[in-house]
């Protein structure tokens, strides 16, 4: 088919036109997946750590959990793994400053956390290596926890402990079972357990004096109160010494009297005791006549 | 033949051969855009929903932009492309081509000592090796933002998210190999269908067993292709 030259001019017209789009958008596409931003400045920190596990090129870095850039190259080196993080954020670090590697979730992925350090610490000299820990190796630990717990399990008693243990509550169970003792007889008995229903069934009755203390009739409550008032009535006048048995507790005149009226006595018991065989005798003597 | 057609690449921009270059880049290319259009938005958006849904169970449908960009760039993108250039384009250029040799036009061609793989097989090798990829990266763009239609609507992620996303795990190594292979299926499929139209024979029967050769030796080589292309750049 014969086109006219008009219409090989807008052929050739939106040719060029959807070419010239479709390179324009690759540039695009390139520049977005090549991580640069070029409408802001950005901010290099090469950081290095002894290991990274996993750690990719790509991957965030964040600063106070935020997302200021990407980690750009990661080469390695004899010291160590030389990671260039771009940020559009100046980071300023402190003394005290801690990059690490952080997993991003149990399935997988990392980022790099920047704690820049207390603004109480100096700045970090000029040229000082920056250097950042590793992740934290969770299959690793959870070995070395599961082998902590097997060694305190074998070797720390803690397997004889609990096979003891089980025994006695194996044991615990047959008697139980078998019915014996207070709660086994309460599992296996219905007798107990009539009784126990019966005792409750009167003190609910209020019948005894437990019952009677438990029954919305409070006379015998009442009588109780009354009786320990005045108990302690009684003791608190007694320890204020009023009264005789008060003064002969707290009054030491009484005390002292008392304790010369016990040495008259024991005195004249023993001046009894001497005397009573002359007594005796001369009632004899005299007596018989 | 492709590579006598290659030896007469650089006259694809001569005064003789412009016309046509241009004809079978607007053939190829702007008359493909309708249906291209729809298959890459919805394969995009196909695989958000297939993705997302399944990463919905364990809360991570966040990712779905990784997962559409990359599969789009890496392999989708030139593939669907692909498919719908041979089954379109390549089919129509082994019916014509075909048509030409069973009406005995070819014949006339060398005749008059006109080469017929340069005026015939050349700018439609040039068109086709040209266009895929740009069609690749046009239907690149579709699918990824198909898939963040979906994410928007389906699936509650922002487009901030599902592009953020995006860009952290694909590369510019992604969208290039996939551009490297929309351009081998171009060559594949301009290669297949002149081949099979100029094999044509016994009038419009043999056409129609041309056209539909090409069709299916082009879907079945870009399937090969595709995967050891695939295994040569990731190891």
């Amino acid at each position: 088919m014969k086109r006219t030259r008009v219409q090989q001019l807008s052929v050739e017209v939106v040719v060029g036109f959807f070419v010239m789009m479709i390179l324009l958008a690759l540039g695009t596409f390139t520049i977005i997946l090549s991580q640069d931003n070029l409408f802001s400045t950005q901010h290099n920190l090469t950081v290095v750590f002894d290991q990274v596990t996993g750690l990719i090129k790509g991957d965030k870095v964040y600063v106070k959990g935020v997302d200021v850039g990407r980690v750009k190259s990661l080469q390695v080196q004899r010291d160590g793994v030389h990671a260039l993080l771009t940020m559009d954020y100046p980071v300023e670090l402190r003394e005290d400053y801690r990059i690490s590697v952080v997993p991003s979730s149990v399935l997988g992925g990392k980022f790099v956390e920047i704690r820049e350090g207390s603004d109480d610490r100096p700045p970090l000299p000029e040229g000082t290596t920056v250097r950042g820990q590793g992740p934290a190796d969770f299959i690793a630990e959870l070995t070395e926890g599961v082998k902590a717990v097997r060694e305190s399990l074998e070797g720390g008693g803690v397997l004889g402990n609990l096979e003891e243990t089980m025994a006695n509550l194996k044991e615990l169970t047959q008697r139980l079972r078998d019915g014996e003792g207070t709660i086994g007889k309460l599992l296996t008995e219905d007798a107990l357990y009539t009784n126990l229903l019966a005792v409750s069934a009167r003190l609910e009755q209020g019948q005894g004096t437990l019952g009677k203390l438990l029954s919305p009739d409070d006379t015998l409550y009442q009588d109780l109160s009354a009786t320990v008032a005045a108990l302690k009535e009684t003791a608190e006048t007694v320890n204020r010494g009023e009264g005789t048995l008060g003064k002969l507790i707290k009054d030491d005149g009484v005390y002292k009297q008392v304790d010369g009226l016990m040495g008259e006595i024991r005195a004249a018991v023993d001046d009894l005791r001497e005397t009573t065989p002359v007594v005796s005798f001369s009632s004899i003597f005299f007596g018989a006549f | 033949m492709s590579l006598e057609a290659l030896l007469f690449i650089p006259t694809a921009f001569s005064k003789r051969s412009r016309q046509e270059v241009l004809n079978q880049c607007y053939v190829t290319g702007i008359k493909s855009l309708a249906v291209i259009s729809v298959v890459a938005a919805f394969t995009g958006m196909i695989l958000a929903l297939q993705t997302g849904l399944e990463l919905r169970r364990f809360g991570l449908q966040q990712n779905i932009g990784t997962a559409v960009t990359v599969v789009m760039l890496r392999e989708m993108g030139p593939f669907m492309t692909a498919l719908i250039i041979a089954a379109s384009v390549g089919s129509a250029i082994a019916a014509q081509v075909g048509t030409m040799v069973v009406s005995e036009e070819v014949s006339a061609l060398e005749i008059m000592s006109i080469n017929p793989v340069r005026f015939i097989v050349m700018p439609r090798l040039f068109a086709l090796a040209l266009m895929m990829p740009l069609l690749a990266v046009y239907t690149n763009i579709l699918g990824i933002l198909g898939g963040a239609v979906v994410g928007a609507t389906q699936l509650q992620v922002s487009f901030q998210a599902y592009f953020d996303n995006a860009r952290l795990y694909a590369e510019n190594k992604d969208l290039y190999v996939g551009l490297v292979k929309a351009f081998v299926f171009g060559v594949v499929i301009a290669t297949t269908a002149c081949h099979q139209g100029f094999s044509a024979s016994e009038g419009a029967v043999g056409v129609g067993q041309a056209t539909r050769r090409t069709v299916i030796i082009s879907f079945l080589v870009i399937l090969v292709l595709g995967y050891m292309l695939t295994r040569v750049f990731y190891r």
